[in-house]
This record gives C-alpha cells, structure tokens and sequence, in this order.
C-alpha cells in the first residue's frame, strides 16, 4: 500500500484542478474521483510517461587532420552526410526524420516546400474554398455575380494544389466548383442578354 | 475495417460546427489530428512512442442536455392537448422535434472531455466528446502505443516516478486547449446571497401565479412582468458572478436551470400568444387570461409548480451549504520556537 506521499508523485495532473493524481491509478484504467476536487476520470497510463528523456548528443572535436568537419561547425568531426544534399553535419546538427538524416537547412527547405510530409502542419484547402465560393453566396443570389467566376478562377488556378492531408476524393470539390460556377455564369449571362433584349 | 486516406484511418468522433471541423487519424505510427478552420487545415501527430497518458474525464453537459430537452416537450405537449382550432395540430410538430431531440441526447450517452498527454503537451481532443466514443477510440489506440511502448504495471509506475524524482514533472503542464485553455483556478468564497435573492424573486413569482390563477388585474400584470425582468437580470448577473467561486456544483447548476427555465417560458408564452392570434382573428391579447383560457391557466399552474419546486431545492441547497460553513485556511505548522 503506498502512502499518501508516495502516492501522490506529479506524474499527471487532475484536468480539473492540476492537483497531481495518485500514482496507482495509471496502471488501472478505471474511472475514479480525483482527491481534490472529486472530477471522475480515467487515467489510461503509458511507460514513456516514467521514461528518462535522452539527452542530446554532444559534436566531437576533429582530432586529426585527415578526420572530416561538419560543413557548419568546421572544428567538429563530421558524423552523417545529409540526405539531400550531401553536406557532412557533426552531431549537433544531424537531425534524424523517420530513419533518414537531415541538415537543419534542408529540413526548412522541405517543411516550406511540404516536400516532408511530416513536418507539414498546415495546407489552404482551395478545394473547399473553390466549392464555398461556388455554392453559398448562390444562396443569397447576388454576390454569386461575383463569386460564380471567382470560384472558377480558384479551381482552375489551385488545381493541382495539393488537396488536404486525409482528403478521398482529391478533385470532387474542384470539378463541383468548376461545374457550379460556369452553370452560374451561364445563368447571368442568359440574364444580361434578357435584359438587354427586353424580352 | 474502414477504408485508409492516404494510409490514415478514420477514428471514431468528431467535433464539427459550420466553419469548425476537428477529426482524429489513425497513421502508422502516429495518431494525426486534424482541425479545419475555414479552409485552412492543421495538422498535429501524435507518435505512439511518445504518448504518455490518455486521459477521460466525465463531464455533467450530458445532465444538462437531459434536463434541458426533457423540460421543453413538456409545456409543448400540453400546448397540443389544450390547444383549439385547425392549426392545434401544429403544436405536434416542436413537440415530436423535442422528443426526438431528447431520444438523440439519451443515445448519445454520457459527455467527457479526453486529453492526451506527451512530454511537452497536454492536448484537448475536442473531437471525443462522448464517452462511449472517448472509449472506442482508447480501446482502437492503446495496443498500439503498447506496442510501441510496452506495458508497465501499477507499482512499476510508482517505483519509477519516484526514482525519476518530482523536479521532472513538478511543474503542470500548460493544457493546450483550442478552446479553453485550464488555467489554474483560485477560488472565492461565496455565501451563496445572489442565490438567496434569485430564490426569493422565485417565491414571489410563485406566490404571483397563484395569485392570478384565481384574480386577474391590471396591477397583477404590472408586478409580474416587473417580477419577470428582475428575476432574468438577477439570474444572469448570478451566473456570470457564481463563477470561479467555491460554491457546490448543484447551486451554481441552480442558477442556470432557473435562467433556461425564464426562457422556455418565454418561448412558450410567444408561441402561444401567435397561435391564440391564428385562432382567434381579431381578438384582442388582453383578452388571454387565466379565467377565460384554459391553456393559460395551465400554463400558470406549471409555472407556480416549477417555481415552488425551485425555491424549495434552491433553499435546501443554501441551507446545507451555509452549514457546512466557510473552510478554514490552512494554519502554519507550530515551530520549536514559537512553541
């Protein structure tokens, strides 16, 4: 049986109150009443949450003169060659990204240019934006004399921007917007001509 | 097995509104979470290595929904039974809505909050919401964080917290919310006197309706409409006052049944008052009183019910908080020397 202090070590807090939660409840995952405040949760605990973090590695220092330096750090002993674009990076900068090695320039170059997926945080859905464009200011009828070749313009411009991260179908949204937006134009133009004939 | 988007997997749950959307992923070795704002979409992974807890909190929205789509059929149906002319049967119609609005709440189960907890965040997923959902996504993703991670018993986490020492992890983590951030809350005392007040602005509402179920005058109208704006701008200032106060759960759930209470009145009396127009063409609304309109005398004895129900839990809940009386502060501990 552990006791009060043991018990108590901060390892995960109440989301209620912070106070921290006792520790024998992380292997149990069970709804149960925090001391403090008496929220009811469920602690579903995991090991790295009692892991040690690793500590960084630390560059060596180029001890002989045939010894290759980081292109960065040029005192420092070269460990891995970067991926991309073939520099030699000491062990400060190597930065390791699902098994490959990366410089620290790189690895922005690929996050700007989302040529990593991975580090990707972000994306313009014009796909949803085209189809906004195309469908609710139709609803109000007028702006779509506006909005119906915007919407257009976007499909055509964006349409081979890569679509959102979990997206089924790529290019629904666009050929709806295309299909919606030139019928809408169609439509104004059919009503200019009206009311330039008079009929 | 669902079907895979570019190698992801649907997770159960999803918090969407009209320019809101968040959903979870399942990756190969990372959950994705995915918030649509607008047309912009972002992304946050979540690697099973670095998982360190999943946290499920019940939270008491459920019993508020229950309460809330239990309350509104109620002076509906009657509505629909009271009811006289062709267009009575109209009144079926909010009342089917509702209960389907309460057979949805029931299905949905009980409300939670989930969080999940890495070494440098505590993140909100805001796309579990229910605890049925909250738990078939736990039971989707545990056997693989195990899998990544191991498994560890009870006494095998306290051992090793305490070996890691408190420095570590002493500190609380900040809750990266995208909604509402936890900070940390220092709570007032409160004796509980906004509610004392709400409670006895009830009693004489109450004592009003009884009083118009058997006289009707002019004066009586004036008190209860000035009875009405009084309780409804005290049950606001209540609410936005009992907040961050220590005041127990069930008051300060008081208060905001007392105000949804106000307003399902207010929507029923106007939803009556357009149909006893429909029905009554070129009828004056003077005319609509309890002496002459059986569903406005209903209404008025459901009223002095719910009002008196409330007044007397209210007073029963202040009576109990105020004898459990104010905490006291924590004192020093005795030194040697001041001993």
């Amino acid at each position: 049986m552990a006791t009060a202090e043991t018990s108590n070590l901060p390892g995960i807090v109440c989301v209620e109150c912070r106070q921290p939660l006792p520790a024998e409840w992380f292997g149990a995952a069970e709804m149960r009443q925090c001391p403090a405040c008496a929220t009811a949760q469920e602690v579903h605990a995991f090991p790295a949450l009692v892991r040690q973090l690793a500590t960084g590695a630390s560059a060596e220092a180029v001890m002989t003169d045939g010894e290759a330096g980081c292109f960065y750090h040029p005192g420092k002993r070269a460990a891995v060659p970067c991926g991309v674009c073939g520099r030699f990076l000491c062990a400060l900068c190597d930065v390791e990204l699902s098994g490959a090695h990366y410089c620290p320039v790189c690895l922005e170059t690929g996050r700007k240019k989302t040529r990593q997926p991975t580090l990707e945080n972000q994306r313009t859905r014009y796909d949803r934006l085209a189809l906004v464009l195309a469908t609710v200011p139709m609803l109000l009828f007028w702006p779509s004399l506006l909005a119906a070749p915007a919407a257009v313009y976007v499909a055509c411009r964006y349409w081979k921007s890569p679509p959102g991260l979990v997206v089924r179908w790529r290019r629904l949204s666009f050929v709806l917007a295309l299909v919606l937006g030139v019928a809408q134009m169609i439509g104004w133009g059919f009503f200019f001509y009206m009311l330039a004939t008079g009929d | 097995m669902a079907a895979r988007v570019n190698g992801y997997r649907r997770l159960p749950g999803r918090d969407a509104s009209l320019i809101h959307r968040s959903e979870l992923w399942l990756g190969a070795d990372h959950l994705l979470r995915v918030d649509m704002q607008g047309v912009t979409e972002t992304y946050r992974r979540f690697y099973f290595g670095d998982i360190q807890a999943i946290i499920v909190r019940t939270t008491r929205q459920w019993i508020g929904e229950v309460i809330a789509t239990s309350v509104v059929p109620v002076p509906l149906l009657a509505l629909a039974l009271f009811s006289v002319g062709e267009l009575a049967w109209l009144w079926y119609v909010p009342f089917g809505l509702a209960v389907l609005g309460l057979l949805v709440v029931l299905a949905r189960g009980k409300s939670c909050e989930c969080y999940l907890k890495t070494a440098v965040q505590m993140d909100r997923l805001s796309s579990l919401k229910r605890l049925r959902t909250a738990r078939q996504f736990i039971a989707l993703v545990k056997p693989l964080i195990e899998q990544a991670q191991g498994t560890l018993a009870a006494a095998d986490y306290q051992q090793r917290l305490q070996t890691l020492g408190a420095p570590t992890t002493a500190a609380p983590p900040v809750i990266a919310s995208a909604r509402r951030p936890v900070p940390a809350r220092i709570l007032r005392h409160s004796r509980g006197r906004l509610h004392l007040a709400v409670c006895l602005l009830l009693l004489g509402d109450a004592v009003h309706s009884a009083v118009e179920l058997v006289a009707e005058t002019e004066t009586l109208d004036t008190i209860g409409l000035i009875l009405f704006f009084a309780m409804l701008g005290l049950c606001v200032v209540t609410v936005v006052r009992q907040a961050n106060t220590d005041l127990p759960g069930s008051l300060k759930r008081l208060a905001w049944i007392v105000m949804v209470y106000f307003i399902v009145i207010v929507l029923v009396g106007i939803g009556y008052a357009i149909t006893w127009m429909m029905t009554h063409p070129g009828g004056s609304i003077s005319q609509m009183s309890e002496e002459n309109d059986l569903v406005m005398f209903a209404l008025t004895a459901v009223s002095l019910l719910c009002s008196t129900a409330l007044v007397a839990s209210g007073l029963l809940m202040l009576r109990r908080w105020w004898q459990l009386g104010r905490p006291a502060p924590p004192t020093l501990p005795a030194t040697e020397a001041g001993a």
